[in-house]
């Protein structure tokens, strides 16, 4: 009796697991740069909460402030995980090389969507010789100005819809006695990427516009061409023109830029604020204190970087980009569920309730699923921009290493504190540094 | 009264050491009291301006304790932890203390080569063996088409943790145990020898009891650093959080974002202080007591 018992037992199980889906309990780790416990962390974690609920695939994502070098230090170890995911293309494009990635191909991806689903700009910051590795996956917005409405309309600013426009208000606020900009690029061993993003952002608006900036970033053009060199003087003239810096020009380099905006929520005697104007990407609310992070969209929104010599719709911006090491049954639907419209869903409507303002690369994601109002706006801004190719990725994440973080960055550091005359210096440095 | 000041009686000595204590401790006392301090009161000013101003009483919190303490899995980084360091310490004790005794006792030929080549391997960086060493672990070494080392395949377990904490510690645990032991008087070892003892006996009777004190001061020399060790248990352990230790577990949940989060990192650095200072202070005695008697007598 017992012994049919166990026998029935066996069989029984036999079938559940026959039936059962095989994918059900297994591990896929994702491993990225944004820290597990962070709120970026923790709203990726979110994103595949469904996703496990319908499959049984277990998804962990790990992130970790040392994630590239963990990372090479696992791919060495023969324990890589199954998805990384990388804050620059140039990066999984560096992987894709050294023969540590699988293409999308092989997992099963049908690429014609794929490309038409984000841009075939977008795909190609992720392919080498034609073959795609990478998979877009959020991008941000660069091409903004931060400031608060309440500010300029009691004091009848208009916004500046040109480069003239944004020196002339700038003028007038320092003769009315304050200061236009805050500026800080301070940013431990990657100080000067800021000044190199406006640098991006002037490339985009003069010259040829997109075509001198893609000369530009592939060094069709040589580092210190006049166009080049017409950009950077742009730039000198808000870091060094008298009084339209916070602190001075001496206090670009020092103030980290995450607290740089900080002095426009601050008020001083005569209430005005120790600031207007702040450029920086759509993540700086991220670093802003507590309370200004609440009037997010109300009391400090952002207007575009305004037109220069070139009028253009033009967008910079940046992203990041996963890519599969580890080829299995498992990470294939992970890999499928990333590349869908859904993906997005509960980073977008904030599941996770950490105030991510990720915005996704997919073009047909639906920017009114955004929980902010200010992050739909991005959304919308981007999305125009990809589908008309006009979106532009962060050039020096495109440029060599010894240049792109390297060279650029150091020598635009040492021009915000030499002032204008080291302008033809700085960039004749790049231009030798260029491998 | 027939009393001599010794040097650092002297009440200008004290002063100095007094004042090198302070500063050394200065940081110390900085993150400990940042570690109370709400997070835009930390990035808003700095901890001794508050202190003057008095508003270190008005932003003072046990919010960035709770979120630490709290976090998912802490125990099981806990536990993780001691499963790395015990095995990790007694394996590289067990072996020295065979090693040392030899080395102390036994006169065999290239004894002095033998040793130089272990005090030759204290000298190499650790940084730089890592990576070499995981990739061993998992492919095997070939020499000339020989498979010196099979394909153990055993990155990612705790496993490759102890063999690795095992060979970084052996050197210097072999170096202080054989001084140690050499500074054993003599005669009792060779009293024991004409008596018929063995080898074995010798060791395990006398040599290891009498070295108690070094022995514990390498353990607990080696029990704080495989504890605050990061760097090692991250490449060997890979990233899975299921073999996540508590120091790169701390350091994950301090980060915020990209780093941002001071009253978590200060608040995750005096969390995992605790246990390397109550180990400290219980085995001190013999600590100093090792150190300082394998130094003078070897």
């Amino acid at each position: 009796m017992r012994k049919s018992l166990i026998g029935l037992l066996l069989i029984l199980s036999m079938v559940a697991v026959a039936c059962g889906n095989s994918l059900e309990g297994q591990e896929v780790i994702y491993f990225g740069a944004p820290a597990t416990d962070g709120p970026d962390g923790q709203a990726i974690q979110s994103s595949f909460d469904q996703f496990t609920e319908d499959t049984g695939i277990i998804v962990t994502y790990v992130g970790s402030e040392n994630f590239e070098s963990e990372l090479l230090a696992q791919i060495e170890a023969g324990n890589p995980p199954n998805i990384a995911l990388w804050p620059q293309p140039g990066t999984v494009r560096a992987q894709a090389e050294a023969g540590n990635l699988i293409p999308l191909e092989d997992l099963g991806v049908d690429l014609e969507e794929y490309r038409s689903n984000f841009s075939p700009y977008l795909v190609g910051l992720g392919e080498v010789d034609g073959v795609p590795y990478g998979g877009a996956h959020a991008v941000n917005l660069k091409s903004i100005v931060w400031y608060q409405p309440a500010e300029f309309d009691s004091r009848g600013y208009a916004i500046p819809d040109t480069w003239d426009e944004m020196i002339a208000l700038a003028d007038q606020i320092v003769a009315e006695g304050m200061t236009p900009f805050c500026f800080g690029m301070y940013s431990n061993g990657a100080t000067g990427w800021l000044a190199t993003d406006w640098m991006e952002d002037i490339m985009l608006r003069t010259g040829n516009g997109t075509t001198s900036y893609d000369q530009w970033v592939n060094h069709e053009i040589p580092f210190n061409d006049p166009i080049v060199k017409n950009a950077a003087t742009y730039l000198s003239q808000i870091m060094h023109t008298d009084g339209y810096v916070v602190g001075g020009s001496d206090a670009i380099v020092s103030t980290f830029f995450g607290d740089a905006q900080n002095p426009m929520f601050e008020r001083d005697g005569n209430g005005n604020p120790g600031c207007f104007m702040h450029r920086q990407a759509s993540f700086i609310p991220g670093f802003w204190p507590e309370d200004a992070k609440e009037g997010l969209g109300t009391e400090t929104t952002f207007f575009p970087f305004p037109d220069m010599e070139v009028p253009s719709d033009t967008v910079l911006g940046a992203g990041d980009m996963w890519a599969v090491l580890v080829n299995d049954e498992a990470t294939q639907a992970v890999v499928d569920f990333m590349l869908s419209e859904n993906y997005f869903d509960a980073i977008a409507s904030d599941v996770a309730g950490t105030g991510s303002t990720r915005i996704s690369a997919h073009i047909g994601f639906d920017t009114s699923k955004y929980w902010s109002p200010t992050t739909q706006k991005q959304a919308d801004f981007l999305k125009a921009a990809l589908a008309a190719n006009v979106f532009r990725f962060d050039g020096s994440d495109n440029m060599p290493p010894e240049v792109g973080s390297g060279s650029f960055w150091s020598e635009m550091t040492e021009l915000a504190v030499q002032g204008p005359g080291y302008i033809d210096t700085a960039l004749d440095t790049i231009e030798k540094s260029w491998p | 009264m027939n009393y001599t000041q010794k040097w650092y009686d002297k009440p200008i000595s004290k002063l100095i050491l007094i004042s090198i204590s302070l500063t050394w401790m200065f940081p110390y006392i900085g993150f400990l009291l940042s570690s109370f301090r709400e997070p835009d009161a930390i990035k808003q000013a700095a901890w001794w301006t508050s202190i003057f101003s008095g508003q270190i009483f008005t932003e003072f919190t046990f919010e960035n304790y709770t979120e630490i303490l709290f976090a998912e899995d802490l125990s099981r980084s806990f536990f993780n932890s001691f499963a790395v360091v015990i095995p990790s310490t007694i394996i590289p004790i067990t072996i020295a203390a065979f090693a040392a005794y030899a080395f102390a006792f036994i006169d065999f030929k290239g004894k002095d080569l033998a040793f130089l080549f272990v005090i030759a391997m204290m000298i190499v960086p650790l940084q730089m063996s890592l990576i070499p060493l995981v990739s061993i672990m998992n492919k095997g070494a070939i020499l000339f088409g020989l498979p010196i080392i099979p394909e153990l395949k055993i990155t990612g377990t705790f496993v490759s943790v102890w063999f690795a904490h095992t060979g970084f510690g052996l050197p210097l645990a072999t170096f202080l145990l054989r001084d140690f032991m050499m500074g054993l008087p003599r005669s009792v070892i060779e009293s024991a020898k004409i008596d018929g003892a063995s080898h074995l006996t010798t060791f395990y009777r006398l040599a290891l009891p009498l070295s108690f004190a070094g022995v514990a001061a390498f353990a607990t020399f080696q029990f704080l650093w495989v504890y605050n060790d990061f760097l090692v248990a991250n490449v060997f352990l890979g990233i899975n959080p299921r073999n996540q230790v508590i120091t790169s577990h701390v350091a994950q949940l301090t980060v915020g974002n990209y780093g941002e989060a001071w009253h978590l990192r200060t608040a995750g650095a005096v969390v995992s202080m605790v246990v390397p200072l109550i180990v400290f202070f219980s085995l001190q005695r013999f600590f100093i007591r090792g150190l300082i008697g394998g130094a003078v007598k070897g």
